[in-house]
């Protein structure tokens, strides 16, 4: 049933909104702010891209065909791995990132009935099993974490991962890696 | 093992599975799995998935890179 939802039937709603409706209770179980609008709102925005607004198309593939990507990425790089982490001028930059990633990703059709070859779906099945179950680790270490009021018993990865980005050869990596993974999803969804 | 290693121990188990998969099929020869670029490429074609993967992408660089603004 779960497979029918995503790829291979007409139904528009994708997994995705019930991924990111789980995150948001997470994010209102932590008590963090901002993380429960980013979520609640990409929620709602993934629901109404694939029903609503299907029928709303953004032109994308011009733009990632040509090299404004590389050269957004080169001045992110250059601003992001050396401002402060906890700066107002990072949450700015970050803000003005996603105005620019929602479009692009937004692309020329909703697609939703797209049917993927037996090899794809397996692969697709596979990783999606790793992302889950790593995720639910995740999820569990910050639970536990949060009931017990001892983070460091049952460490996230945030809480590993902030001393090495603390340091600015550490953050500089962080955010190269960061715009490779962003540059190369902009790169699969865009359209041959 | 202290509850912490085991908890850490768990993150470095799934990178490495995730390492390895993505090292098993990376040529995309394999019969039944095609590669992780493969996969990905097929997947990209719905918005849905589109969106997603690069708002979850997105939260995780304001996560790291912002975190002072997250609690109440």
């Amino acid at each position: 049933m779960l497979k029918n939802m995503q790829n291979e039937s007409h139904h528009p709603i994708s997994l995705w909104v019930v991924a990111f409706g789980l995150c948001s209770a997470l994010q209102v179980f932590r008590g963090s702010l901002m993380d429960e609008v980013i979520f609640i709102s990409s929620t709602l925005l993934i629901l109404l891209s694939t029903t609503y607004l299907r029928n709303v198309s953004f032109p994308s593939a011009r733009f990632t065909k040509l090299l404004y990507l590389e050269w957004v990425g080169a001045i992110l790089l250059l601003t992001l791995g050396f401002i402060p982490r906890h700066s107002w001028i990072s949450a700015t930059i970050l803000l003005a990132a996603l105005l620019i990633v929602v479009p692009l990703s937004w692309g020329e059709t909703a697609s939703t009935g797209v049917k993927l070859p037996k090899r794809e779906r397996n692969s697709r099945m596979l990783w999606s099993s790793w992302a889950i179950v790593t995720c639910l680790w995740e999820f569990a270490a910050n639970i536990l974490g949060q009931l017990n009021e001892t983070h460091t018993e049952y460490p996230t990865i945030s809480l590993l991962l902030d001393p090495v980005l603390n340091s600015l050869i550490g953050k500089a990596a962080f955010v190269v890696a960061w715009l490779m993974v962003g540059f190369g999803l902009l790169r699969a969804g865009r359209k041959e | 093992m202290s509850t912490a290693d085991f908890v850490t121990a768990g993150y470095l188990f799934f990178l490495f599975v995730g390492f390895a998969l993505w090292f098993a099929t990376r040529d995309n020869k394999h019969p039944k799995m095609a590669s992780f670029g493969q996969m990905l490429r097929g997947i990209m074609q719905n918005r849905g998935t589109r969106l997603g993967l690069i708002i979850f992408w997105w939260w995780l660089g304001w996560h790291f890179i912002v975190p002072i603004l997250h609690t109440k």
